[in-house]
């Protein structure tokens, strides 16, 4: 399996961004799909909250974890918004 | 060990033959008979997926992984060429220099020994920790030189292990173990077993040895490798994945995840096999409650309490170190909070594992927006002292007087979430006892209406996926014309009444499903189709339905369903069981504006245990549909 943090400005580009990899989310907590014959499981975040100085600062763009069965393609890479390197205190993992 | 072993080797090899003789040999006319609560694994007609591990009661009552088999690329995926570099590859050389490893590139690999050298390729790194349990096969092909049957290699750590060559014994007695040199092209297949270990490396690795001069080289081919933890057995399921991208030995993200066949922590009753939609914990160290290191903590020191801790048996069953709410001197509430203060708008469900010490009660408090809280006594059979609403909390007891204790609240947005200690289930603020308190565990906050399976985590929120399982009607003698489906299965925690989880669910083809489904709210139980259902009221915690239909008419089925004992109700029902093609257990395949895929569930999970399903491909009189439901 393979891991992938994304992030966009917007909901409504990340929405786009799964479609261009031909998945039709459903915005689901949860939701999994197939894609190319293999399993992917998508984690909606949103926004994210960190307490800094005893305040909470928040990162108003969209976050969303996404966890394939085996891999993606390259095109399909290039498609979705991949934070690169990945988080090193990501707000969300996978069990 | 023989058993382990020949348990393993049915799984593998079902044959056609095999199942032909399930479905014949029920013995009431049913060609699926599924008691989920004697099984602990599911037969090879089914497809499972989970993508992360998650936990379940075991049947000592215990919090535990589920299953999983923890090697990865089984297959030897990806390799090919002669030695390769083996770097994330999850195998590696050893042994000696010299001599080769071919991957022929297509999954299967030729090792050669020469003249007084040995050669082998196995997994990179054992896994500690004991409590591990191996099962691997291998078919051989031995491919040239002179080599002896004793050479060829099948083999790992622990050594309490038993190795079969084709499922007989290893051993001096064996056959072929002093028949001399093997001809080129003698197959036969080797496999090794351990039971379980405490402690310790467990690894396993295979090749061609030799401690003489004799060389040669066999091909090892249908490599089925399986190593869990836990004392259920873990069927083989391949497993491509060709990294080992997790940083602990038990858990990795690439691990086949098994399904949880889930006892009753209380009276370890079986409960049958767990099917969960995806949850995400939101609290931070759900079990070390530490201060710093996250996105948001835990305070312990703004309202009267420490942190202590103790060396004690966790809800796991084993031990632990357990943080103990601690009261000081003080006076006035004693509680640890954490404050999250831009949820999503939702309902959420608090959950909390804790055991009475000085202290036996304990509220869960929202202090935030809802104000919704709960009053708990941690002693006998467990009881909601009090509620802000009714019906918001449950507690159950679980062994060694430990108790998980739930909460729902309103939809909200933000939670000042406490846990108060009191000294009689009602006076919260007082002069604190110092060190007095009770031990907590397993804190967990979720979206929705009830409390999922633990979830456990660290400086991250953890999301657990969802189970989907699937079995294609094709496999167990579906009938296009008419059929009876019957189904045991406890009702979807929580109450909110749009609630639709069910036992099982055909797929969306042409939009013409039938699912059997369960409303809260109203103890509802109903056979739902593309449009309408027809609804029930006799519904429980527990439920027993069984439904059936007819042929299609070009518009319609004819259907009738009976719901723990009910009278039979009888509809037309959108469903056409021609283009029909498989049944989702626990469920729903689809749903408009998405395409149906084969084990892959998108709704409607059960998040709950289903005790039975059958299937007979004729329609029951009503008589049976009653007695079969009572």
């Amino acid at each position: 399996m393979t891991d992938y943090f994304l992030r966009t400005n917007t909901e409504a580009r990340m929405v786009e961004a799964f479609a261009a990899i031909g998945v039709d989310v459903q915005r689901i907590d949860g939701e999994c799909h197939s894609l190319d014959g293999q399993r992917i499981d998508i984690g909606w975040i949103g926004p994210v909250t960190r307490i800094v100085d005893g305040e909470p600062v928040t990162d108003a763009r969209f976050h969303a974890n996404l966890r394939v069965a085996g891999e993606l393609t390259a095109e399909q890479v290039a498609e979705l918004p991949i934070l690169d390197p990945p988080p090193s205190h990501p707000m969300r993992v996978w069990a | 060990m023989r058993a382990l072993l020949g348990r393993f080797r049915r799984t593998v090899n079902r044959s056609i033959s095999e199942q032909l003789a399930t479905l014949t040999s029920v013995g009431d006319g049913s060609t699926l008979s599924l008691d989920f609560t004697a099984m602990g694994s599911l037969d090879s007609r089914f497809t499972f997926t989970r993508s992360t591990n998650a936990t379940f009661i075991n049947s000592q009552g215990y919090v535990e992984w589920a299953n999983s088999n923890m090697y990865w690329n089984t297959a030897f995926d990806g390799l090919s060429g002669s030695n390769p570099s083996l770097t994330s590859s999850g195998w590696g050389y050893a042994l000696s220099t010299g001599g080769t490893a071919v991957f022929n590139g297509d999954g299967t690999v030729t090792v050669t020994t020469t003249a007084a050298e040995r050669r082998a390729i196995f997994r990179s790194s054992g896994f500690s920790g004991g409590g591990l349990r191996v099962v691997a096969s291998v078919d051989v092909t031995i491919a040239s030189g002179s080599l002896q049957a004793s050479q060829v290699i099948v083999t790992g750590t622990p050594t309490n292990a038993q190795h079969y060559v084709n499922g007989v014994i290893w051993n001096s007695s064996h056959p072929i173990w002093n028949g001399g040199i093997l001809p080129v092209g003698t197959q036969f297949n080797i496999a090794y077993a351990t039971d379980s270990v405490t402690s310790g490396t467990t690894s396993m690795y295979f090749g061609v040895g030799c401690s003489s001069v004799i060389a040669g080289s066999a091909t090892f081919s249908n490599p089925r490798w399986t190593m869990w933890k836990g004392s259920e057995t873990v069927p083989y399921y391949p497993n491509t994945s060709a990294t080992n991208n997790s940083t602990t030995n038990y858990f990795k993200s690439n691990d086949y995840q098994a399904p949880r066949f889930d006892y009753d922590p209380t009276t370890l009753a079986a409960r049958g096999l767990l099917i969960e939609g995806s949850a995400t914990n939101l609290i931070y160290w759900s079990e070390s409650f530490d201060t710093t290191g996250a996105a948001i903590n835990w305070n312990w020191s703004a309202v009267n309490v420490t942190k202590g801790t103790v060396t004690t048996t966790a809800p796991t069953g084993l031990s632990a170190t357990v943080v103990k709410i601690q009261e000081t001197t003080a006076t006035g509430l004693h509680t640890p909070l954490i404050v999250y203060s831009s949820l999503t708008s939702s309902v959420y469900t608090v959950s909390l594992f804790a055991k009475a010490v000085e202290r036996q009660y304990l509220s869960l408090f929202d202090n935030g927006g809802s104000s919704a809280n709960a009053m708990f006594n941690l002693s006998g059979n467990g009881t909601v002292v009090s509620e802000s609403t009714a019906g918001i909390a449950t507690i159950t007891p679980y062994p060694n007087g430990w108790y998980r204790i739930t909460m729902r609240t309103p939809t909200m947005t933000n939670i000042n979430l406490q846990f108060r200690l009191s000294t009689d289930g009602t006076t919260t603020s007082y002069a604190g006892t110092l060190n007095s308190g009770v031990y907590i565990w397993g804190a967990q906050l979720e979206a929705g209406s009830g409390a999922s399976s633990y979830i456990p985590t660290a400086g991250s929120t953890v999301q657990r996926a969802a189970d989907s399982c699937a079995i294609l009607l094709s496999s167990f003698g579906f009938s296009t014309t008419e059929g009876t489906l019957y189904a045991d299965w406890y009702r979807k925690n929580g109450d909110s009444g749009s609630q639709t989880g069910g036992p099982w669910s055909t797929d969306y083809a042409s939009a013409r499903w039938l699912a059997a489904q369960t409303a809260v709210a109203n103890n509802t139980v109903n056979l739902a189709s593309w449009s309408g259902s027809t609804n029930i009221t006799n519904g429980s915690t527990r439920n027993k339905a069984a439904a059936t239909y007819g042929a299609w008419t070009g518009s319609v089925s004819p259907t009738t369903f009976c719901v723990n004992n009910s009278a039979v109700t009888s509809a037309n029902r959108d469903f056409n069981p021609s283009t029909a093609t498989y049944l989702t257990i626990g469920a729903a395949s689809s749903s408009a504006g998405s395409s149906p895929a084969y084990g892959v569930a998108t709704r409607d999970w059960l998040n709950n245990s289903i005790r039975v399903i059958k299937y007979w491909p004729s329609i029951l009189p009503d008589a049976t549909l009653k007695s079969l439901t009572a």
